[in-house]
C-alpha cells in the first residue's frame, strides 16, 4: 500500500550506545538490506490496513469509507424503486400487446392517445422550464426532425417485421421475449458491469441507458411485433412501445416521483387483475412487494456481514488523507493488488 | 409546481456493491430454487382447477425431470472424471519401462565428457548454472556401483 | 540437520521462468548446505520419468494431464497415489511447494498434511480481489493454508497481499527474497568512461503482454525518440503485443533507431542487457521483478513504475521511479535518467558489486533453512493429528466453504486409509540418496 511507503525513515540510534545498549533501526520495508530483524517479523504498522478495515465497520466517525449504519437503508431502498420502476416500463409493451392482440382495440385510437399524453407531458414541461434550456430552438428542431424520420422510418419497416417470422410458433416467440425481457433489465441498469469505477457524478439524474439495452428492447418489440396481422397493428404498437419506454421515463422524472409510481403500479394491476383474475394478480404483486421490501433488507445485511472490504468508491471527501498519492481516487481495498490501469496520454 | 426529482445521492454510489450482490443473490436463488424443487414431490397438472394456483406456479417453473437428470450427470461426470483421469494416466500417459523417453529427450542437454574424475568434480558435485542432465549410466555407476 | 525437502510445482525444466529458476537455483544451494532436495514436476513432451540434473538433483517428471499453461487438471485427491509413492519412497520429511496456479502444488500440500509431513508454501505473484480468477485462486488458496506450517513470501507487498487474502497469521509469514547468479550478470568491461551525450540505447526485455506494459511502451517509444533524437531501443521478447511493436516502427519510421529482437533464449539475456545503458520497465503488475535485479547488476540504470514489490527492491540511487502508469509519468522518468545519466551524477560502475551484495541465492536458501529449523522447533504433536487438522478446517471460512472443506478432509483420509492397506509402506522401496561432498565413493574412479 502506498502510505506505507512513507513511514520508513530508518534511524540508527547508535548514539545510544554510550549507554551500552544498541537500539535497533526501525523496520524498512526494503528487501536489499539485511536488517537485524527475523524474516517472519511483522512490523506493528505493516498490517494497517487490516487494523483500519476491523475499525470501519463499526466506528463512523472513520473517514473515507462507506458508513455501514442504518441511514443508508432509505438510499438502498430509492435505489432499488428506481430499478424497479425502469422494469415497470416493460410491462407497458406487454400490456399494449395484449391490448391490440387479444382484445383487438383500436390501434390508431391508442396510439393517438398515447401520443397526446406525451405532447401534453412535454408542453407542460417546456412550459415551466422555458427559462432553463439556453439552445432551445435548435435542440428542439432536431429532436422533432430525428422524430420524424424515426416515425417514417417505422412506418416503412412495419410491413417487413409483420411477415419477419410467420412460420416460427407462437410458443417460441413468448419464449424468446420473456428471455429477451430478462436480459433486457439486466443490462438496463447503468451501472457499469465490468469497468472500474462508476464515474457517474452525484448531479447526474439522467441516465442514459447503454446500447445493447436499447438493441434488447427494439428486438423485443420486433419478435413481438410479427405475431400481429396487419401492418397498422404493427405500426401502432411499435410507435406506443417506443413512446411508453424510451420517451416516458425522460418525461416523467420532471413530476412527482411518489405520485406517478404509484400511478404507474396501479395501472399495471389493475389490468393484470382484468385480465388474469384476482389470485394470479395477488402473487404478482406479492413478489413485487417481496421485491421492494425484502430485498433492500437482504442487501443491507450482506453488505453488513458477508462483504469484508470496503467496495468501488468511498466517500468523495475533500480530505484524502488515507491515501496521500497524486491521483484523485479513494483508496479502495479491492482494487490495490490489481493489475493497474495503462494511463494512455 | 413540477420539479426536476432531487437526486438523493449525496456523493455516494454503491454500484459495484449492487452487482457483487446481485451475483450473491442470483447464486443463492438459484441453488435453493434446485434443493427445493430436487426434494418437493412432482406436480401433476391433472388435478383439480381449485389447485388454480398451484398450476400457475407449475407453469411456471421448470420441468422437475430435467433437474434431476442435470445433478446426476453432474454427480456421475466427477466419478468419470476421477476414473478417468486416473486411468489415463497411468494407461496412456506412462510409458513403457522399454521407452527411451524414460531415460533421455530432447530438452535435456546432455554433460557427456570421458574424464571421470572432471565428471565428478565438475557436474556430478557441483552446480552448473544452466540446466544440465547427467547421463543415467554415470548416475547408475555413482549411486549402486560399490 | 540435514532435511529431506520435496519441491513441487507445475512449472519447471524445459519451461523457463521466474518460478522455474527459482526453484532450481534454491535447490541446488540446499544441497550445497547439504540438505536433500528433490524436484517434482509434471512430464513435459517427451520428458518423463526419472532425471538426474547437475550435482544430483533428482527430478520426477510424473505423467498427468495437462490442461492449460501447463497446469495439471485439478481435483483434489487424483495425485494422492503417486504423490504418496514419491514421498515415502525419498523419506521426505518437508513437503516445500511453488505457485498459486500450480495443481500439483496445492494438491501435494494437502496430501503431505494428511501424510503428517511438515509443509511449506512459496508464494511468487500478487492476486487481486476483482476477476473471477483471482477469487477462485483465493478461495482455493484459502483451503489449502489452512494446515500449512510456514508461508514464504518474495516481497513485503506479496506478503501484505497474501495475510489479506488467505486470513493467514502474520508470524506464519516469512519474506525471502528472489536472488539472482552475479557472475552470470556481468557488466561489459568498460575500457574508458562511456560518453552519454553521444548516444544513450534503452532496453526492454520482457513478456509483450498487456499487463506487462506493453501498451505503454508503444506510446512511450516514440515520444521519447522524438525528444531526445539520439536514443536507440532494444526490445527483447515476444507475445500478443508483438504486432504492435511492428506497427509502431512502421508508422514513426523508426526502423534505425528500435531493434526488434524477440524472443531471447536466457543464456543470451545478459548480452541483449550490456548493449544498453537503461533499462525501462512499464510493468502494471509486479510481486518482485528479478529482471531489474538482473538489469541492475548488469549496470543499467532502472527506469520503472512502482506498481507491487518493486520500490522495496533495489536503492533509491540505482533506480528512476515513475509515480503513476501512465505514458507521461515514464516519460518524465526516462528523461530524468537520461539526464542523471548525462551529468554524471549516477555511477554505474558499481552497482554490479552492490547487487552481488545485496543478493544472492546461498542467502536465499541459508534463510530458507532458518524457516525449516523454526518449523522443526515450533512443532506441536498436534500439528498434524487429523482430528485436529479436521477442527482447523471447520473453523476456517463462511458457513458453504466450511462444510465442503471438511467433506475434502474427510475423504481424503479415507483415501489415505486405503491407500495404505492397497500399497502397504513396507512395500515401497526406498530410494538411495546421492552421496554428499564428504562421501566420494571411491568405486566411481572407475572409468565409465
Amino acid at each position: 500500500m502506498k502510505h506505507h511507503k512513507k513511514k520508513q525513515s530508518g534511524h540508527n540510534n547508535s548514539h545510544n550506545s554510550n549507554r551500552g545498549i544498541l537500539r535497533k533501526p526501525r523496520w524498512k520495508r526494503i528487501l536489499w538490506q539485511r536488517q537485524p530483524y527475523p524474516d517472519n517479523y511483522t512490523d506493528l504498522n505493516f498490517l494497517d490496513v487490516l487494523n483500519e478495515l476491523k475499525k470501519w465497520k463499526e466506528d463512523p466517525l472513520e473517514p473515507g469509507a462507506i458508513k455501514v449504519n442504518r441511514n443508508n437503508i432509505t438510499f438502498i431502498r430509492n435505489d432499488f424503486i428506481r430499478f424497479y420502476e425502469s422494469a415497470m416500463f416493460t410491462s407497458f409493451i406487454y400490456i399494449t400487446f395484449v391490448l391490440i392482440y387479444y382484445y383487438n382495440w383500436n390501434p390508431i385510437r391508442i396510439t393517438l392517445q398515447t401520443s397526446c399524453l406525451i405532447f401534453i407531458l412535454l408542453f407542460i414541461i417546456h412550459f415551466f422550464h422555458s427559462n432553463s434550456n439556453n439552445n432551445k430552438p435548435s435542440s428542439t428542431l432536431l429532436s422533432i426532425k430525428s422524430s420524424i424520420i424515426i416515425v417514417f422510418t417505422l412506418s416503412v419497416l412495419s410491413p417487413v417485421l409483420k411477415s419477419l417470422s410467420k412460420t416460427t410458433s407462437s410458443d417460441s416467440i413468448w419464449t424468446l421475449s420473456f428471455w429477451m425481457t430478462i436480459t433486457y433489465i439486466w443490462t438496463i441498469s447503468p451501472l457499469p458491469i465490468q469497468s472500474s469505477i462508476n464515474e457517474l457524478g452525484p448531479d447526474q439524474s439522467i441516465q442514459t441507458p447503454s446500447n445493447l439495452s436499447t438493441n434488447l428492447l427494439l428486438a423485443n418489440m420486433a419478435v413481438l411485433a410479427s405475431r400481429l396481422s396487419s401492418g397498422r397493428q404493427v405500426f401502432c404498437f411499435l410507435l406506443i412501445s417506443i413512446q411508453l419506454n424510451i420517451i416516458l421515463p425522460r418525461i416523467i422524472i420532471f413530476f412527482n416521483h411518489y405520485l406517478i409510481f404509484t400511478l404507474l403500479n396501479m395501472i399495471i394491476f389493475f389490468f393484470t387483475y382484468l385480465v388474469l383474475g384476482l389470485k394470479k394478480t395477488l402473487v404478482i404483486a406479492s413478489v413485487c412487494a417481496c421485491f421492494l421490501i425484502v430485498l433492500p433488507e437482504w442487501f443491507f445485511y450482506w453488505q453488513k456481514y458477508y462483504k469484508k472490504f470496503p467496495l468501488g468508491v468511498a466517500l468523495k471527501t475533500d480530505k484524502q488523507q488515507m491515501n496521500p498519492t497524486t491521483s484523485n481516487e479513494p483508496m479502495s481495498i479491492l482494487t490495490a493488488w490489481d493489475t493497474k490501469k495503462s494511463i494512455l496520454d | 409546481m413540477p420539479n426536476k426529482r432531487t437526486n438523493v445521492n449525496m456523493g455516494k454510489s454503491f454500484s459495484r456493491e449492487y452487482f457483487y450482490w446481485s451475483m450473491h443473490f442470483a447464486a443463492i436463488t438459484v441453488l435453493s430454487l434446485c434443493l427445493i424443487l430436487t426434494f418437493l414431490p412432482s406436480i401433476d397438472k391433472s388435478t383439480k382447477e381449485s389447485l388454480g394456483l398451484v398450476n400457475f406456479c407449475a407453469d411456471l417453473l421448470p420441468n422437475r425431470r430435467w433437474l434431476l437428470v442435470f445433478e446426476c450427470t453432474v454427480l456421475m461426470s466427477m466419478m468419470f472424471t476421477y476414473m478417468g483421469l486416473l486411468m489415463y494416466n497411468e494407461d496412456v500417459l506412462t510409458k513403457n519401462l522399454d521407452d527411451i523417453t524414460t531415460i533421455i529427450d530432447k530438452d535435456g542437454n546432455l554433460v557427456i565428457t570421458n574424464d571421470t574424475k572432471k565428471f565428478i568434480q565438475d557436474f556430478a558435485q557441483n552446480e552448473t548454472s544452466g540446466i544440465a542432465d547427467l547421463p543415467i549410466m554415470d548416475v547408475c555407476q555413482i549411486l549402486y556401483a560399490d | 540437520m540435514p532435511y529431506n525437502i520435496a519441491m513441487i510445482c507445475d512449472f519447471f525444466y524445459p519451461q523457463l521462468g521466474g518460478v522455474e529458476f527459482h526453484i532450481y537455483h534454491v535447490a541446488q544451494k540446499l544441497m550445497q548446505l547439504g540438505h536433500s532436495v528433490i524436484i517434482i514436476t509434471h512430464a513435459y513432451q517427451d520428458r518423463i520419468g526419472i532425471r538426474y540434473l547437475t550435482n544430483g538433483l533428482k527430478v520426477y517428471h510424473v505423467p498427468f494431464l495437462v490442461l492449460v499453461r501447463s497446469t495439471t487438471f485439478p481435483t483434489i485427491f487424483s495425485s494422492f497415489p503417486i504423490i504418496r509413492n514419491i514421498l515415502i519412497r525419498e523419506q521426505i520429511q518437508i513437503v516445500h511447494s511453488h505457485g498459486s496456479v500450480s495443481t500439483l502444488a496445492h494438491e501435494s500440500i494437502v496430501h503431505a498434511n494428511t501424510m503428517g509431513l511438515r509443509t511449506v508454501f512459496t508464494d511468487h505473484s500478487l492476486y487481486g480481489f476483482r476477476s473471477l480468477g483471482s477469487i477462485l485462486v483465493n478461495k482455493l488458496l484459502t483451503f489449502t493454508l489452512t494446515n500449512i506450517d510456514r508461508v514464504i513470501c518474495v516481497s513485503n507487498t506479496c506478503k501484505e497481499n497474501m495475510i489479506i487474502r488467505t486470513n493467514l497469521e502474520p508470524e506464519k509469514v516469512s519474506v525471502i527474497p528472489n536472488a539472482v547468479i552475479s557472475q552470470d550478470f556481468k557488466p561489459r568491461e568498460m575500457s574508458e568512461k562511456k560518453d552519454y551525450s553521444k548516444s544513450i540505447t534503452i532496453v526492454v526485455i520482457g513478456r509483450l503482454f498487456p499487463n506487462k506494459g506493453a501498451d505503454l511502451l508503444t506510446k512511450l517509444i516514440p515520444k521519447i525518440c522524438n525528444a531526445h533524437p539520439e536514443i536507440k531501443f532494444i526490445v527483447a521478447g515476444d507475445g500478443p503485443r508483438f504486432v504492435n511493436f511492428q506497427q509502431m516502427i512502421e508508422i514513426f519510421r523508426l526502423q534505425k533507431r528500435v531493434e526488434l529482437l524477440g524472443s531471447v533464449p536466457h543464456e543470451n539475456v545478459r548480452d541483449v542487457m550490456c548493449k544498453g545503458d537503461i533499462y525501462l520497465h512499464a510493468s502494471l503488475t509486479e510481486a518482485f521483478g528479478t529482471v531489474l535485479v538482473e538489469a541492475a547488476s548488469c549496470g543499467l540504470l532502472i527506469v520503472t513504475t512502482t506498481v507491487g514489490g518493486i520500490p522495496e527492491v533495489l536503492p533509491s540511487h540505482m533506480t528512476v521511479f515513475a509515480h503513476e502508469t501512465s505514458v507521461s509519468s515514464l516519460f518524465n522518468a526516462t528523461n530524468k535518467a537520461i539526464e542523471s545519466l548525462r551529468s554524471g551524477e549516477i555511477d554505474t560502475t558499481t552497482f554490479h558489486s552492490d547487487v552481488a551484495q545485496f543478493y544472492n541465492w546461498l542467502d536465499v536458501a541459508e534463510r530458507t533453512v532458518t524457516v525449516y529449523d523454526e518449523i522443526f522447533k515450533k512443532s506441536n504433536i498436534n500439528d498434524k493429528n487429523w482430528i485436529y487438522m479436521l477442527k482447523r478446517y471447520y473453523y476456517r471460512d463462511k458457513q458453504w466453504s466450511r462444510r465442503l472443506y471438511t467433506l475434502c478432509a474427510v475423504v481424503e483420509y479415507m483415501l489415505c486409509i486405503f491407500l495404505d492397506w492397497f500399497y502397504p509402506r513396507n512395500q515401497i522401496d526406498l530410494a538411495i540418496k546421492w552421496p554428499c561432498h564428504s562421501q566420494n565413493t571411491p568405486s566411481s574412479q572407475n572409468s565409465s
